[in-house]
Formats: structure tokens, sequence, C-alpha cells
């Protein structure tokens, strides 16, 4: 989870996450490399005592800085647009949930199970003895190392669902269903908040991904059906 | 007489409570320790020195301070955007062969024995799950 220092990413769950913060380095270093070169290039010219008469024309410099940006966008651009169209693959997944926005909870459905749809509130500040703003009565579990896919949407108004550690965030939009793929790497617990505004309470509908191990997962759909 | 399993694991532990140690004394940008970015120290490296390298060298024939500055600076520069992409490039290459090769071994941990791989490659597998895998398999054929 975030903790209030946090200038960076937090730390990758998904292989989706990893490939995120693996492109966002490569972007990082390219842009420091540019500003770099910028910067002295600039105070080269500050400390000029503009003696120099190649510095009001020069065709080859003209061509390397129009050239130049173009290479480093390519740089850029080649993993972006795989990544891009990475995050959008989608592979048949054993596993699907449905998950409603309302003002203010979320609700989830498993519908490859009998009976097993709950909703997920905020805990009390009050009685909560975890994460304050962040625990939920009610976690969202998924089994690690399976693809799942959820389908995210609404009731009432826009909300948006997301879980940073796993590099995920749809729209909840009402009458719309959008889709995410998450592979959760490790076990764990996972927070995420709503992520568009919906009204007074819209800091208060936090979401708690609990991520086990196969086993343990049935154990707890075996759990959430009996109760 | 074999050696005792467990010397490896506690060499295993030794190292990998140094690999720790280093990570906290790492200098960390932002809050992020440089250690984690693959290929960051060796592009950086191969910068500074093949800048210094062609900075000394242009001094040497030039004995222009300024112009051999600038060679420095854009060379620094040049080296380590080249090493930096090459780097990266070869790792994520690896690193999608890697990932094929672990789907291939546990596709075949799994289908070992299996005659029928036609049919069965018409069958949707998932393998990625480390404790069994999610396997959707077709009804077994009753014979009368």
């Amino acid at each position: 989870m975030a903790s209030w220092e946090q200038l960076n990413f937090q730390n990758s769950f998904s292989p989706l996450m990893e490939q995120f913060i693996f492109l966002h380095d490569h972007i990082m270093s390219i842009l420091t490399l540019i500003m770099l070169i910028v910067g002295y290039s600039l105070s080269k010219l500050c400390l000029s005592k503009f003696n120099v008469t190649k510095q009001s024309e020069n065709h080859e410099l003209e061509i390397l800085w129009t050239f130049l940006p173009g290479v480093f966008l390519i740089i850029i651009a080649f993993p972006s647009l795989r990544l891009l169209y990475l995050s959008e693959e989608s592979e048949k997944s054993p596993l699907n949930i449905k998950t409603m926005g309302h003002q203010w909870y979320w609700s989830y459905e498993y519908s490859d199970f009998k009976d097993l749809e709950f909703d997920a509130f905020m805990s009390p500040v009050e009685k909560t003895t975890s994460f304050r703003l962040l625990e939920t009565d009610n976690h969202t579990c998924i089994p690690t190392n399976t693809p799942i896919q959820m389908f995210v949407s609404s009731t009432d108004v826009l909300h948006s669902w997301t879980i940073p550690a796993m590099g995920v965030k749809a729209d909840s939009t009402p009458g719309r269903l959008n889709i995410i793929n998450i592979i959760a790497m490790k076990p764990g617990l996972f927070y995420g908040q709503c992520s568009e505004i919906c009204g007074t309470n819209h800091s208060f509908m936090p979401i708690t991904l609990d991520t086990r191990p196969i086993f343990f997962f049935k154990e707890w759909v075996k759990t959430m059906i009996n109760s | 007489m074999a050696a005792s399993p467990n010397l490896d694991v506690e060499q295993a532990l030794l190292d990998f409570e140094e690999a720790q140690e280093k990570k906290k004394s790492s200098l960390k940008l932002f809050g992020k320790s440089i250690s984690d970015i693959p290929c960051f120290r060796e592009a950086f490296l191969y910068g500074i020195v093949g800048g210094l390298g062609v900075g000394i060298a242009s001094f040497l024939f030039t004995s222009r301070v300024g112009r051999s500055l600038d060679f420095t600076v854009y060379s620094y520069a040049a080296i380590t955007a080249g090493t930096w992409c090459y780097c990266r490039y070869e790792k994520a290459h690896r690193h999608l062969e890697l990932l094929r090769f672990k789907h291939e071994m546990k596709t075949r941990a799994l289908t070992e024995g299996v005659t029928d791989t036609d049919r069965l490659r018409s069958v949707q597998t998932d393998s990625t799950s480390e404790e069994g895998s999610v396997i959707i398999l077709p009804a077994p054929r009753t014979t009368s």
C-alpha cells in the first residue's frame, strides 16, 4: 500500500505492473538524458561571450536537433505501444467476478459459484484496528497465479475500481461493462480507493483485494457460501 | 560423503541478507533504490567512462577545454542512451524467452505421457498456477 512519503509506484504484484514500472524507468532515464543535454547546451549559451559566428547559422546543428527528438520519440514509443497492447490482451480466465459500484460501496458477484455475492463497505474509523480509510468489512478474494477477469459497472453514478499494486484501473460506468484482467503473482492484501468523484462519500469507499493460493481460496469460497 | 544440503540453504540465506544490506545502503532516487532498476548501473558506468575517455582524448588532440567538455557531455549522453536501450531490449527479449520456456516446461510436465495431443491442443489449458493447474478437460469418453 502507499505510504505518506512515497513518490514512486507501489511495489508490483502483477506482471502488468512490473512492465509499467520498467516502462516508467525507461522513459525517466531518457528524459534525464534529454534534460542533461538541454541543460548543458543552455548553460553553454548563457555563458557564451557571443564571439562564435557559427552560432547564428549552422545547418548541421539544425538537422541534428530536428532528427534527434524524432529518434528519442521512437525509442520511447516502441515499448510504450507494446505495453499498451499487452495491457489490453485477455485470455480465457477460469474465474470471472462482477464488480458493481454503488453510492458509496462496492458489491461483488462471483457468478462461477452459487450464491456468492457480497457488499464491501468501508470499516468505520473508530472500529478498525488496521489501515484507516482502507479496510472493508468484506475482502474481495482471488487466487494467485490465475488469470481473473473482472467486469466493472455501476448502478448509479460514475465510479472507478483500482488496485495500484496490480496496475489496474477501470471506470465503472452505469450501463456499461468494462473488463479488467488481473494475475496476482503473490499472496497478500492490496488496497485501492474509488478513483472517480461520485458524491459526498467518494473518499470512503475503498477496495480490499485478498490474494491467496488456490487451496485457501477454495476454503474462502466454502466459508462465504456457507455463511 | 555428500555435502549437507543445509549448508546451501544457509549460504543462500547469507547471500540474501547481504543483498538486502546492499540494497539499504544503495543510492536512492525519489525513494527508489537504483539497484532495483535493471541496466541502470551498467549504462551509466559505460557512459561516464566513455564520456571521460572521449573528452580526455579530444583534449589531448586539440588542447581546447571548451570543445573537449562538449565532447565529454554529448558522448556521455549518447553512450548512456545507446547502452541503456540495447541492455533494456536484450533484457526484455530474455524475459520473454524465459516466460515462454517456463510455460513450455509446465505444459510438457502436465501433458507427459498423453498420446492424444491433437485433442489436447484444442482444449484450453491454464498452466500458470503453481499449486496444480486449473485444467479444463472434456468429459471422458464412455466405451460401450
